[in-house]
């Protein structure tokens, strides 16, 4: 695949931050967080083409790969969306990936088109679960499984905008596909890179926020961001966010190339990523003081989408366990 | 010299060149084989430089070898990888000689780049004052233009090397009566002159690196001005971006290099302590990989950003945050692991292992202060990232 140009993905970036700038207020006060909202702006999200931004990663055409999605992710994370986009983009390029033509994998090429919206089942919790159905990809000797399960129980976690519930009834086998090991092994890890651009931009949206208040609120008859104690924990938080994408591009790069050290460069970004952004949710509020405790300031929607991924990321393994990762593999 | 095009195998050639003669310098080397020892760095320098490998990047026109940044950045890797040390003339390669090709006149150029290139002339740079550390634009030594030429009174700090110079390139105000930056100038000093005083400060390690520096009506030619009278701020700040692409690149080889013997240390250490304690430094180590890890992402970041001739932001302080800090931790686990050997008598020889480790270990104390403190490098990450404002 042929680099794409900084001004390809910058392209991409701005149509993100067009497609929502006018949409954040709403997302906010939650008119996507219910079946029809997330249904409706889910439609448009895959209008705009996103979900199949990897597509070409496969073939030997030019065209965006993990790298230039992760850029788009970040873009997209940065208005808290409700909605699996992550999924969305990881389960299209699987398909490609494995060669399945969509009508083979109906359920999934409706809900890639945007015609019908699906919660996500991680683990034992379906995630995104305003919608009616949620989806379950599992793999086991070279099968994918894709089965579709009801949520019951829907309600909300630490994030108040995603709706979260427990699966009910038995699962129904939608498809059952053909699927080598690396692939899904690539599926995951890029699945992964895409969660992690996503929390990277709630963590510079928020970073935004308190950067702009340091430079605004005023005592003392100064801005509190010509404070050393205020602007050099925000210059710490610029530098973890910058050197954690930096790190996440990388782990992209070798996911779409040869697959070198790919878990292990993927486990170093995981690390990064986690660590700036909780120190950016944390931060983030304390720079805004008494103002930052409020529902009011937005920026508690940041933190806490903040910990709703951490605690996804974590269920699979915490800092420790990457940690120790990293020592046998180094 | 024909040196070769492609970078692999310039790679090679320049493995094979600096393996054969650092071992021969090494065997004809009289002296301590202490790579500390300022004697030894100075040798190895004029050898390297005696071989042709200077001025790396300069035009051949000025006696440079006019390579591309790829292939320097691939000596300065190599250099650092056959644990041969680094010069005593650092300043006079990585910031005169630049310098005086993009702001010097063709006298200078004459006068000056030769004894750089073949390390007869040993710079040091004459900056920081016992007022004016960070501070640097508030700095008061005082060049008085006297017709032919400028008289300099005035009191450097900080000078590494200052024992050993022959000249100094030196930042003094010419001009008291503008605002404190735009009053500089920059001057080429002769240190072989009446006038000059050089006393070395012994460090916290021991030994003596940097120096004072006084001068007392000391004359400076009129030609010895770079730029014009006032530019001397400008020319500062060009002057300490020429590096960028390859500076860190030594000390990320290094910092990789000791993180290996750590994890030797951890490996064999580990087995005598508690399991805790042992799964404890496993883990700093771990976080001490990333840190390497995401070094050499920036350093391939900025060798890639100056080739397509961006011109430098404060990513410069970024990697000297990350590099100088993550040096600390990996020296202080270093150090950790090797129980009470602090408490032993040092064996003073030059050459025990543990003693090279513990002058490391303090000399990274140095590392978040010199070239930048890490407040002042957050201040201009806070201030040119996020556009915060400037303290009171």
């Amino acid at each position: 695949m042929e680099a794409l140009s900084d001004t390809d993905t910058r392209l991409l970036v701005d149509s993100a931050d067009r497609f929502f700038a006018d949409k954040h207020g709403a997302i906010l006060r939650g008119d996507y967080s219910d079946m029809q909202g997330s249904g409706a702006l889910w439609s448009e999200c895959a209008a705009m083409g996103w979900l199949q931004i990897c597509e070409s990663v496969t073939d030997s055409e030019p065209g965006f790969g993990t790298l230039e999605a992760a850029a788009l992710m970040e873009a997209i994370g940065a208005y808290l969306p409700p909605l699996p986009l992550a999924h969305g983009v990881a389960i299209a390029t699987l398909l490609v990936d494995i060669r399945i033509p969509a009508h083979e994998a109906r359920p999934l090429a409706s809900w890639l088109q945007g015609q019908s919206s699906m919660g996500m089942v991680e683990d034992d919790t379906v995630l995104y679960a305003a919608a009616e159905q949620a989806l379950r990809l599992s793999w086991a000797d070279n099968i994918l499984l894709v089965e579709q399960v009801t949520p019951s129980r829907v309600g909300y976690g630490v994030d108040p905008l995603i709706a979260v519930a427990a699966e009910a009834g038995e699962p129904r086998r939608v498809a059952t596909l053909p699927c080598e090991q690396p692939m899904w092994r690539r599926y995951r890890a890029r699945l992964r890179c895409l969660l992690l651009a996503e929390a990277l931009g709630a963590a510079g949206a928020a970073l935004n926020l308190a950067v702009q208040y340091a430079k605004e609120r005023e005592q003392f008859g100064r801005p509190i961001g010509a404070n050393q104690a205020i602007k050099h924990a925000l210059a710490d938080n610029r530098m973890a966010l910058d050197d954690a994408r930096l790190a996440l591009h990388d782990a992209c790069a070798a996911i779409d190339g040869s697959g070198e050290a790919m878990a292990n460069r993927l486990a170093m970004a995981e690390l990064l990523v986690q660590e700036a952004t909780h120190a950016i949710a944390a931060q983030s509020i304390q720079a805004h003081g008494a103002t930052g405790f409020t529902w009011e300031c937005p920026v508690h929607f940041y933190f806490k989408r903040i910990k709703h991924i951490g605690a996804r990321l974590r269920r699979n393994r915490d800092a420790v366990a990457i940690l120790e990762q990293i020592w046998e593999a180094c | 010299m024909g040196l070769p095009e492609d970078p692999q195998k310039f790679r090679a050639y320049v493995r094979n060149w600096l393996e054969r003669n650092y071992a021969s310098f090494l065997e004809s080397w009289d002296g301590p084989r202490d790579a500390r020892n300022l004697d030894l760095r100075r040798a190895w320098e004029d050898r390297l430089c005696a071989h042709g490998w200077s001025g790396l990047g300069w035009p051949r026109e000025f006696g440079g070898q006019a390579l591309d940044l790829a292939r320097q950045a691939i000596f300065h890797e190599e250099h650092a990888l056959c644990g041969a040390p680094l010069g005593v003339n650092l300043v006079g390669h990585g910031i005169l000689g630049p310098t005086l090709l993009h702001f010097g006149s063709a006298a200078q150029k004459q006068r000056f780049l030769t004894g750089i290139l073949n390390n007869q002339v040993v710079w040091c740079q004459g900056y920081s004052e016992p007022a004016s550390g960070s501070d640097l634009a508030s700095l008061r030594s005082r060049a008085r233009n006297v017709g032919n030429g400028w008289v300099l009174n005035g009191h450097k700090i900080w000078t590494s090397f200052a024992d050993r110079a022959d000249w100094c390139f030196v930042l003094a105000r010419s001009n008291p009566d503008v605002a404190p930056h735009k009053g500089l100038s920059f001057f080429l000093v002769d240190m072989r002159q009446p006038g000059v005083r050089v006393a070395p400060i012994r460090q916290l390690t021991g030994e003596h690196e940097f120096c004072e520096v006084f001068f007392e009506d000391v004359s400076i030619d009129a030609d010895c001005l770079v730029g014009e009278p006032g530019d001397g701020w400008r020319i500062a700040m060009a002057a300490a971006s020429f590096e960028r692409g390859t500076y860190f690149l030594p000390r990320l080889v290094r910092f990789r290099q000791e993180l290996q013997a750590v994890r030797k240390d951890i490996e064999a250490a580990g087995r005598h302590v508690a399991t805790a304690t042992a799964h404890g430094w496993k883990m700093r180590w771990a976080r001490l990989a990333v840190d390497s890890h995401v070094l050499r992402l920036k350093a391939d970041q900025a060798l890639a950003a100056a080739r397509s001739g961006t011109p430098p932001g404060p990513e410069g302080s970024t990697t000297k945050l990350l590099w100088s800090e993550a040096h600390q931790r990996l020296l202080e686990l270093s150090i950790e692991i090797r129980g009470d050997g602090l408490l032993r008598p040092r064996s003073g020889s030059g050459t025990d292992d543990f003693d090279l480790l513990q002058h490391t270990w303090l000399w990274t104390r140095a590392e978040t202060i010199l070239a930048g403190t890490s407040e002042i490098q957050r201040n201009i990450v806070a201030e040119r990232m996020l556009g915060l404002p400037k303290g009171a």
